[in-house]
């Protein structure tokens, strides 16, 4: 008996040891390559690591400059979108964690928008209409809230005791005084994890740059990167050598690195429980 | 509660509750807007739009693309793609953020337990983007695995210009990306159980396969049901980013599907009208998949969604 639950164990282990190294290994390997030479990269398949490193792929991305405006764009997005967005879903889901005549209602309307949506074309003709095409403001209007983290949010503020809230308003504090001043301070943990996943949502931004913006100057650095790596008729078919390999791996190295950054926080927070308890709920 | 209530008149009561309407409008009319409103444009999949006239301009169509949409090849391949892709994805990689949720919690080493999750969360937060062209270099012809398969002797092969393998890497990238994050829930629901369940069973010599087939799947069913009925309603969008990036016309046949179709058509070659019936019978489709498995569900004894 004993002897069958440690063979599981041990074969348990195993498992998980080969999962790590499936999950880690194309990270590795992308950054390995954007460090190693063409030589190197046709020599050596697996790459485990640079025996020569070099810079000379980064180096090409700058010199060559034209990562500069898309990445510039994204930052402006995250950096826009994430505050934001963090105000408006904090702001809408103080409104809705009370109860007032019509809150069912308004839930109803709001929580239906997560099982439909009028499709690319309407949504298409609607931006044309409010002037949001070709414009920076598709990335953040559009985007302002979601849904799902708006429901977390109320979740997290209907569960604060009435009390507080109570007798602040005994001292003469406005509504807007105790969403300031006692309910945003108190959420520090919610707010940071949501603003967290809005961050690498807006990061990420690439679906509105293909689908709304056609200005060069305009495009998002996710938009960027897929016209670099993708599956586009004839790239697939030409030398991969006409873009080095070891371009393509910076180019991904750049992009992933500030999500790589952001992660260790994210991770703290939301295996703490606030997103687990809030979908459980 | 309701007698005093109802004898308040309702505009006191908004008045009175007059600050909180401050928080709540702008995020109304902003779903108003941005999630109700482009159900007013669905209507142009019934009219010739022209852009110069409008929406309300444009004349009359009937069913006219609904008529084109089923007579072009691609649209039905598209459909079909999509159906297949979906019930594959949700075939195959359903169960693995449950294996993967109980076989974790059989892990004894905390830190190894937590480096593993720390590894397993990650891809999920990276986008299709970036995931396509590291599966797209894997596969490439001088990838890592044609080098593995020029080990064995055979030649190298151009694995996403297959249209035979094509969904196969969706779903086996799928699984790679997304199981790991799944299991999270699931994590959440196991620790739900009573513990003592598993000592009296452990105590009446019930097997670790026993336990888990007994005790543990009961235990997480109601959690499995509602993420099962979530993906059964996103069942018609099989994954627009994961297929742009790594789609291509030579695999048009089995990989294509509608999100991709609709992009081409719609904003690629500005067929609207046509676009918009496509998008429609994809929405229409997917309202049938939700409300049938909603069906199901409740009548099998269990909560259902909606």
């Amino acid at each position: 008996m004993n002897k069958k639950i440690s063979v599981f164990r041990g074969f348990n282990l195993l498992f998980f040891a080969l999962l790590n190294v499936a999950m880690i290994y194309p990270f590795w390997h992308t950054l390995v390559g954007s460090m190693i030479s063409f030589e190197e990269y046709s020599n050596y398949k697996l790459l485990l690591f640079p025996r020569e490193p070099t810079f000379d792929a980064y180096r090409e991305i700058f010199e060559r400059g034209d990562i500069f405006r898309p990445l510039q764009n994204t930052v402006v997005i995250t950096v826009a979108g994430t505050f934001l967005s963090l105000f408006a879903t904090a702001w809408t889901a103080y409104g809705l964690s009370k109860d007032f005549l019509g809150s069912r209602a308004i839930m109803t309307i709001i929580a239906l928008t997560m099982f439909f949506n009028g499709g690319l074309i309407p949504q298409y003709l609607l931006y044309k209409h409010l002037g949001l095409l070709n414009s920076m403001w598709v990335y953040l209007v559009p985007a302002l809230i979601n849904t799902f983290f708006l429901i977390i949010m109320r979740t997290n503020f209907a569960g604060f005791p009435k009390e507080i809230e109570e007798s602040a308003k005994v001292d003469g504090c406005s509504e807007f005084g105790i969403f300031f001043r006692i309910i945003l301070p108190l959420s520090k943990p919610v707010m940071a994890t949501i603003g967290l996943f809005y961050a690498v949502g807006f990061w990420n931004t690439f679906y509105a740059s293909l689908m709304f913006v056609t200005q060069a100057g305009k495009k998002t650095l996710y938009e960027y990167i897929y016209k670099i790596v993708s599956n586009q008729e004839g790239s697939q078919f030409a030398t991969s050598v006409a873009f080095g390999e070891a371009t393509k791996f910076a180019n991904i190295v750049i992009a992933v690195v500030p999500i790589m950054l952001v992660y260790p926080f994210l991770q703290k927070y939301f295996v703490n429980g606030t997103m687990v308890g809030a979908v459980k709920g | 509660m309701n007698d005093s209530k109802a004898t308040v008149n309702w505009r006191a009561r908004v008045r009175k509750d007059r600050y909180i309407y401050a928080f709540v409008i702008p995020g109304v009319l902003f779903y108003l807007v941005f999630s109700y409103l482009p159900l007013y444009g669905i209507t142009i999949a019934f009219k010739d739009f022209q852009i110069t006239r409008g929406i309300a301009g444009s004349s009359w169509a009937g069913l006219k693309y609904f008529e084109q949409l089923f007579t072009t090849p691609g649209f039905r391949d598209a459909l079909v793609n999509t159906l297949t892709i979906s019930f594959l994805k949700i075939a195959i990689s359903f169960p693995c953020p449950i294996i993967l949720a109980i076989l974790l919690n059989e892990l004894r080493s905390k830190r190894f337990r937590s480096l593993t999750q720390s590894l397993m969360y990650l891809p999920y937060l990276i986008s299709w983007i970036i995931i396509g062209g590291i599966v797209y270099n894997f596969l490439s012809m001088d990838g890592i695995v044609n080098e593995i398969r020029s080990l064995f002797g055979f030649g190298p092969m151009l694995y996403l210009g297959e249209k035979e393998y094509f969904r196969s890497i969706l779903v086996a990238s799928d699984i790679w990306k997304n199981s790991g994050w799944y299991s999270i829930i699931y994590l959440a629901a196991l620790t739900r159980i009573n513990s003592e369940i598993y000592e009296s069973a452990t105590v009446d010599g019930a097997s670790w396969l026993r336990k888990t087939w007994h005790i543990t799947l009961p235990g997480i069913k109601d959690v499995m049901i509602v993420l099962l009925i979530i993906s059964m309603g996103h069942l018609m969008s099989a994954g627009f980013e994961q297929v742009l990036v790594l789609y291509n016309q030579r695999v048009y046949e089995t990989g294509d599907i509608l999100d991709t179709f609709i992009y081409r058509n719609g904003i690629l070659q500005g067929r609207f009208s046509f676009a918009a019936a496509a998008g429609l019978v994809t929405s229409i489709v997917s309202a049938i998949l939700l409300l049938v498995t909603d069906r199901i569900a409740k009548k099998s004894g269990e909560r259902g969604l909606i």
